[in-house]
């Protein structure tokens, strides 16, 4: 299959992390490896919500592996007055439990040609229907 | 914070490009992101090479199927947001993400 040329971008698209990823990330799992590293040959900016950092400490089985994958990501966005007013909207909106996966659509949704890297494709999923924006944000699955 | 104190030139398109979606305020971020994005790739290049040292050539295989999913992902995109494909502007589409880098 042909690769798709888009036009450049002058903002790098992101990757957004979902939490799913950090963790995979710490137990050292090849596909998200092979995210990352896909990620960065195709220009985009692997990108970390604050909150989902906060998750995957909250999950994390190993703090040291996953401070160095955070290290080695080093892209932490921290919440901005414009994403976080309309966090609880959008989750109550999708009916969803998660802060973070609202963070992770408006993160992705805030610039164009961005994707999401997820191991909870269903929830994301209702939080991009909550924002009318079906198809504009691509999912891939951890 | 380290301030490099750099000339860069852009293309004319891409530079009015950029300037429209940043805005003049926020130019650096552009700058910013360009240059993370640079250093993240160099990052993951490396960690790639060790994770293949520790777990062997099957990883690779891993990697051409992560590349199929993106290539295929690009081409929905591309078949959905082509002239003449419905869809109303997102609600959210508005959300701000212009917060500083460290």
């Amino acid at each position: 299959m042909a690769r798709v040329v888009r036009r450049p971008s002058p903002v790098s698209p992101r990757l957004v992390c979902d939490t799913g990823l950090l963790i995979a990330l710490e137990r050292g799992d090849t596909r998200a490896n092979a995210m990352l590293l896909t990620a960065g040959r195709r220009g985009y900016l692997v990108v970390a919500p604050i909150l989902v950092v906060m998750e995957a400490q909250a999950q994390s089985e190993n703090l040291t592996r996953l401070n160095q994958v955070l290290k080695d990501i080093r892209q932490i966005l921290p919440l901005s007055p414009d994403i976080g007013r309309q966090v609880k909207g959008l989750r109550a909106l999708a009916d969803v439990d998660s802060d973070a996966d609202v963070v992770v659509v408006l993160e992705a949704l805030a610039v164009p040609g961005s994707r999401i890297a997820t191991g909870d494709p269903e929830d994301m999923l209702k939080v991009i229907a909550a924002a009318n924006a079906e198809g504009r944000v691509p999912l891939l699955r951890v | 914070m380290v301030a490099l104190k750099k000339s860069v030139a852009f293309d004319r398109e891409v530079g009015e490009e950029a300037l429209d979606v940043a805005g003049e305020g926020g130019f650096s971020r552009f700058v910013n992101d360009a240059v993370a994005q640079r250093l993240q790739a160099v990052r993951f290049e490396q960690m790639w090479a060790e994770h293949v040292a520790r777990n062997g050539s099957d990883a690779e295989a891993v990697l051409a199927e992560v590349g199929r999913e993106w290539d295929e992902l690009d081409h929905e995109l591309v078949r959905q947001t082509a002239p003449g494909a419905a869809g109303e502007e997102p609600r959210a589409w508005r959300a701000s993400s212009d917060v500083p880098h460290p």
